[in-house]
């Protein structure tokens, strides 16, 4: 009991009696919701699926609402209840969930150490391999009706396969991909014209433009023509294939279609590839003529800023993700100017910078997102994994992403207008130069390259730091070759695991074993030959002995 | 042999080291079976209470740090696949092929140099509070120093970032309003020349401070501001001065030290910092406070200007109102003036909670990462500039997934620390 | 509340660390042997090693040696402690064994088999930062397999891992151990007809023919069986197909249009996704062949240069209006 000061006498009301009381009444409320909430999963006569997801952008949970009520309305006796959990909160809450075994029936896969790792996944989900050869019976309709469920999807459902299990823990429900938004109406504006750029020129050429408009009307110091959501390193991504992909079959020595960092840094060391080569002096010198026309320093703007300046008309394109685009679009129509979307420009043969393009970078790879994994103490499993069915069938697929905005996964499914530029482009070239070889190096590439695209610093800045640091054995290339090594020394050690459980299981259980995951999990160790092959790479493409460079790295060298 | 009788005391006849319960008489004779099943039903109900603050304690705050000394000489990558005893080659490679950890470390040694002044203003508030006449004034003020408490870190450092926009940040706005950018861009050129001359920090005096000596990777000119910086600090505070400020020449002296470290530090930040090129940013009007990765340490120093901390101030305060009313009529009696109050009485009688705040902003400055990667991004912007350790501990475990290496990196700053910690408890001395 | 605070792997560990203390306190006695070996078995089905260790240890201490129950729980405990993580010289010196109890007193012969066969695992591949890789003792153990139970399915397996500890040597210049170990594989095949890892044989022939032998004829030879039996990594096949083209186009004396062509085909057909669909259009018009139709071109003209491709506009206000 409180004492009143005042009055040196105890309080009858005082502040820990109404603490107490809201304590019993907020312990009672809980108590009651719990009760309810178990009651109703329990509840035999309505079978009741959880799906848990992160995905609070504009129009996504209405989506999925749409898709439940459909798939409700062909169900009868089912219900699908959705939780949208924040970002931040999906963590911890998700992993609270699973440890309890009250983890909802179907739970976005990422976020979470126990949704990533291969040792929660096993645990604490469904594999799928076995049932996702059979047909979709929700595209009993269409013509994917005797197609694999695993084939209807664009990316062949590549987003829900765990490398380390060689097993499907998740089913792709959508794509992701970026593209650059034009506001036509400050286009037109600024140049007269609402015509969207074709060529990389055009878009300069357009950029100039809006440089002089901002001048013109006293906008010098806050108006720019470009902005990103996610820095120059995004734009530069769109522009690394149709650079450099000529290099792949120089570079490309295991022949596997594409360059591998490894394989960039080999041909670094031989100067088959230098910094200074026409073609990639051409990507530089192309994306420092992007960065001239960003904000000044524009490494310090976030994602918000970006699409706050864009939604406010002080930049005439913005480049981001199809995640955004409904958002952005909502923002067009409240400022009231038209948006359009299109790929990237690229540079025309008779621009500058034309001679070094070989073509587009091809989409057709891209995985899916919104990978949904079912929960292995489901008690309604084949339900939860009916609803993935529905999900990813045409028509389903396109009730989720239609409505929410983002571009459908499903082979056939039509998007929105909206979606219409995201949708993948399986045209053009997939293999790249990737100087990034190693965390040190790719540090040093991001925080010093900006340098030289902002305008801070010459490119041979950049390159002396980089030499720097490619070449330092202790932080550099070669250190990344060990780490390579290694990292293909554990993964076949790793897939050892997944192999001795199925001898084990067959063992028990004549006949358990999956042979198809078995022989894939032998070839696979077999193909990375406990990392000696990179040895051998070593030994033959370097002039020196790795143990002798290595040797500070690795207690013990096999 | 007598004992005292109340609270917890030795009794010596029980055996030394015994302790007795509060109430226990403590005396000489033996206690009773029944007083013995009295107490040890007291201790288990004591202990009982003790038990679940004890296990949270033990599990949520000793085990993760045990966790992280063991992982420390551990090859882990965060899961359970990759975790391999590998001895002490984190901590070698910390400290023979990591040159850029250390580096980090220049950042933090001018961050804390900068926080050390930053911390003046809060005790500046601080006492004009104290001083204030009016009860209700000094009340209403006391609020208003709590209010900003509950606005989230994260809103704050979302505003600072938008005040240092290039195109749309108040700064920009301001300094180009008041002419102040003009006067940027001509020490711009002044300093580092405009191309055709040489520059102030081009010159030959300039580049022979620059060019000194290095340690670690850093300048011997750094290293020699700090430590003269650390150790005047030091003996201002630990009295030394004040024992000697009968001797007419010790304001001299130590105003001397002073005004010496102040021309030194502003050589040398001057010297190092200063691009030996003009950053060619302030003609626009739309200067890039953190893109620019000249302007990135500058810009984090002047971040939460005029940095008067809420909860420093309430600090000091609670410090200040602790000075007896006496002390103030005697010193006014004796003729001390304003000034002389804030550097004999308030100042001296303050330090413990100078020293608290010391502590708290070392740690601070030295494990402190969130703000850099919000503000920076996970490499510390552009050039590293912003990198920091906690920040490079943080990409070397979420980038490189080395958590290992990360927890033995987080060691060495803890060692670190430690260090410091003891270097203030041991020098910076408190009058009572 | 810090007990929601599970953002790390640490902090799970921490977290699962109680629970299983829990755990142990409260598991309720199991009602017999059979749940007790369910339970056991369930824990391998999880990966979950350091619970099988703790449940088949009074499984094999109770059971009686060469029994049916023994020979699981023997084996089950010797790949658990194979497995469990963080490994070390204990937990392989337990394995180890563990395997040899199994292989010295198991009445299944099938169990004999896998435990040789895993103690050659051991010896292969490095376990603990200290270990010592011995390939000659694993190629000996995996010998011992073929050799012992040469009708048991494992046998393949074993041949197989055999051959590759003698491939993995990467023996420059004359890689005379690689030859031997192609050698051994075309000659375990010839004898075996049947043989159901023939497919994922042939491929690593053709890997090693490729690199380092760079013999491309007979990789391209031993991919083409490859192709015949079947390609193991079903989806994944792209890159194998593109090196095929390759070789058959680029790297033989004499190059074999058709092969090349067909690879192509098969790229744009079977793996539209590897990325390289719309270049093998390309090679087969070159090569003067018919582009099969692909679903994924469906809305694309692949005959146009996508480096300039016409925008596509969108009105999101009038877009919206209509919804």
């Amino acid at each position: 009991m409180s004492i009143d000061t005042r009055e040196g006498k105890p309080s009858r009301f005082g502040g820990n009696l109404i603490g107490v009381v809201m304590l019993v009444v907020a312990f009672t409320v809980s108590l009651i919701v719990a009760t309810v909430n178990t009651l109703r999963i329990e509840r035999p006569s309505e079978t009741v699926i959880r799906i848990a997801h992160w995905q609070l952008e504009k129009g996504y949970r209405e989506a999925m609402q749409e898709a439940i009520e459909e798939y409700q309305r062909r169900n009868p006796g089912v219900k699908i209840e959705q939780m949208g959990v924040t970002e931040k909160l999906y963590n911890q809450w998700v992993n609270t969930q699973l440890i309890s075994g009250t983890a909802p029936d179907l739970c976005e896969m990422g976020h979470s150490n126990m949704l990533t790792k291969d040792e929660y996944t096993v645990k604490y989900f469904i594999p799928l391999s076995s049932l996702i050869t059979r047909p979709n019976p929700y595209n009993a309709d269409n013509e994917l009706k005797d197609t694999p469920w695993k084939e209807t999807l664009l990316d062949g459902m590549r987003g829900g396969f765990r490398e380390g299990l060689q097993e499907y823990y998740g089913i792709p429900t959508t794509l992701i991909s970026m593209r650059l938004f034009v506001n036509r109406t400050l286009l037109k504006e600024a140049t007269g014209s609402d015509a969207l750029p074709k060529t990389f020129g055009q878009w300069m050429e357009q950029c100039r433009a809006i440089r002089e408009y901002a001048k013109r009307t006293g906008q010098e110091r806050t108006m720019v023509p470009v902005v990103s959501c996610y820095g120059i390193q995004s734009i530069q991504g769109a522009y690394e294939v149709p650079f450099t992909s000529s290099y792949e079959r120089m570079l490309d020595l295991d022949l596997n279609g594409e360059v591998l960092p490894i394989e960039t840094y080999i041909g670094y060391r031989k100067k088959q590839v230098t910094l200074q080569d026409p073609s990639m002096q051409a990507l530089f010198q192309a994306m420092k003529t992007v960065g001239d026309q960003m904000q000044l320093g524009f490494s310090g703007m976030d994602r918000q800023t970006a699409q706050f300046t864009f939604a406010n008309q002080r930049a005439a394109f913005l480049s981001t993700g199809s995640w955004d685009a409904s958002g952005v679009a909502l923002q067009a129509e409240t400022a009231g100017f038209e948006l359009a979307v299109i790929q990237m420009p690229l540079p025309a043969m008779d621009e500058p910078f034309g001679a070094y393009i070989r073509g587009r970078q091809n989409e057709a790879s891209s995985n899916g997102a919104g990978v949904y994994g079912v929960y292995k103490n489901s008690r309604n499993a084949e339900r939860a994994l009916d609803f993935l069915m529905f999900l990813t069938s045409r028509e389903g697929n396109e009730i989720l992403n239609q409505r929410s905005e983002w571009p459908p996964l499903t082979i056939g499914a039509k998007p929105s207008k909206l979606m219409e530029p995201f949708q993948p482009d399986p045209r053009g070239y997939n293999a790249r130069v990737n100087i990034s070889f190693g965390p040190r190096v790719a540090q040093a590439v991001t925080a010093e390259m900006v340098n030289f695209y902002q305008g801070f610093a010459p490119f041979s800045e950049f390159e002396r730091i980089y030499n720097e640091v490619i070449f330092d054995p202790r932080r550099g290339g070669d250190w990344a070759w060990w780490n390579e090594y290694d990292l293909r020394r554990r993964d076949v050690r790793n897939k050892e695991r997944v192999l001795a459980q199925d001898l084990a299981l067959e063992l028990i259980n004549p006949g358990s074993r999956d042979a198809g995951r078995t022989r894939r999990a032998v070839l696979q160790q077999l193909t990375r030959y406990n990392g000696t092959d990179y040895l051998w790479l070593f030994r033959t493409q370097r002039e020196a002995d790795p143990y002798q460079v290595w040797k500070d790295f690795q207690p013990v060298f096999p | 042999m007598s004992t005292t009788t109340t609270g917890l005391t030795r009794a010596p006849a029980g055996g030394p080291g015994k302790i007795h319960p509060p109430g226990s008489t403590g005396t000489t004779q033996a206690p009773s079976a029944g007083g013995f099943w009295q107490r040890g039903k007291l201790y288990i109900v004591l202990m009982g209470l003790m038990l679940p603050s004890l296990i949270g304690l033990l599990l949520f705050t000793y085990y993760p740090q045990y966790g992280a000394i063991k992982y420390s000489f551990f090859d882990w990558d965060g899961s359970e696949s990759r975790e391999e005893f590998i001895g002490w080659k984190n901590y070698k490679d910390a400290f023979t092929v990591d040159p850029l950890f250390w580096q980090s470390f220049k950042l933090v040694l001018i961050l804390l140099a900068a926080n050390v002044i930053k911390m003046w203003p809060s005790i500046m508030a601080a006492i004009v509070l104290h001083r204030l006449k009016s009860e209700r004034f000094q009340y209403i003020y006391r609020v208003l120093f709590v209010v900003p408490m509950i606005i989230p870190g994260v809103v704050s450092l979302l505003v600072w970032k938008s005040f240092y926009d290039g195109n749309t940040g108040a700064l920009n706005a301001f300094l180009n309003a008041t002419g102040l950018m003009q006067v940027l861009d001509w020490l711009d050129r002044t300093m580092a020349g405009d191309g055709v001359s040489t520059g102030v920090v081009n010159t030959a005096f300039a580049k022979a401070v620059r060019d000194q000596f290095e340690i670690f990777g850093v300048h011997g000119i750094w290293w020699m501001i700090i430590i003269g910086v650390l150790l005047i600090i030091a003996r201002m505070i630990s009295g030394n001065i004040r024992k000697h400020r009968a001797n007419p020449a010790a304001p001299f002296l130590s105003g001397g030290a002073a005004v010496m470290i102040v021309v030194a530090l502003g050589l040398a930040l001057a010297f190092c910092t200063w691009p030996t090129r003009p950053m060619n940013v302030f003609s626009l009007g739309t200067t890039p406070w953190l893109g620019n990765p000249n302007l990135i340490i500058p810009s984090v120093i002047f971040w939460g200007f005029p940095w008067v901390g809420t909860v420093g101030v309430l600090i000091y305060l609670a410090g200040l109102q602790n000075i007896s009313t006496d002390v103030y009529e005697a010193a006014e009696l004796d003729g001390v003036g304003s000034i002389g109050k804030f550097f004999q009485i308030e100042l001296p009688l303050i330090m413990t909670q100078v020293r608290i705040n010391l502590i708290f902003m070392t740690i601070g400055t030295i494990t402190d990462y969130g703000f850099f990667l919000l503000l920076l991004g996970p490499y510390g912007g552009p050039g590293s500039k912003g990198m920091v350790p906690g920040l490079y501990m943080y990409s070397a475990a979420f980038i490189e997934q080395r958590f290992g290496y990360a927890c033995a990196l987080g060691m060495i700053l803890f060692v670190i620390l430690l260090a410091i910690t003891i270097f203030y408890q041991r020098y910076v001395r408190v009058d009572k | 509340m810090q007990v929601f605070a599970l953002g790390d792997g640490g902090s799970v560990k921490k977290l699962s660390i109680c629970l299983i203390l829990l755990s142990i306190c409260h598991t309720p006695a199991l009602a017999s042997t059979d749940d007790a070996f369910a339970a056991a078995r369930q824990t391998l089905v999880e990966l979950d090693w350091k619970s099988a260790i703790r449940l088949y240890t009074p499984l094999r201490d109770a059971a009686k040696p060469g029994s049916k129950e023994w020979n699981e729980a023997t084996y089950c405990l010797a790949t658990a402690y194979h497995h469990v993580q963080p490994p070390s010289y204990d937990t392989i010196q337990s394995a180890l064994n563990n395997y040899q109890q199994v292989i010295d007193k198991a009445s299944d012969p099938r169990f004999v088999a896998r435990a040789m066969m895993n103690l050659g695992r051991v010896y292969e591949l490095r376990d603990y930062p200290e270990d010592i890789v011995d390939m000659d003792k694993a190629r000996e153990a995996y010998e011992q397999v073929v050799a012992r139970f040469p009708g048991d399915p494992i046998a393949g397996e074993a041949a197989l891992r055999a051959a590759s500890t003698l491939v993995m040597a990467f023996d420059e210049p004359n890689y005379e151990k690689v030859k031997a170990g192609v050698a051994f594989l075309e000659k375990w095949l010839a004898d075996h007809p049947n043989e159901e890892l023939a497919s994922v044989m042939w491929q690593y022939i053709g890997d090693a023919y490729f690199r380092p032998l760079q013999d491309y004829k007979n990789a391209l030879q031993a991919y083409e069986k490859v192709d015949k039996l079947g390609w193991t990594d079903q989806g994944n096949q792209g890159p194998w197909y593109w090196r095929c083209a390759q070789l058959a186009e680029r790297f033989l004396d004499q190059p074999e249009p058709e092969i090349a062509a067909k690879y192509y085909a098969k790229i744009i057909i079977e793996t539209p996704n590897s990325g390289k669909a719309y270049e093998s259009m390309q090679a087969l018009r070159r090569l003067n062949k018919p582009v099969p139709y692909s679903p994924l071109f469906a809305k694309f003209d692949p005959t146009a240069q996508p480096t300039t491709q016409e925008a596509v506009t969108t009105q999101p206000a009038t877009q919206r209006s209509d919804r």
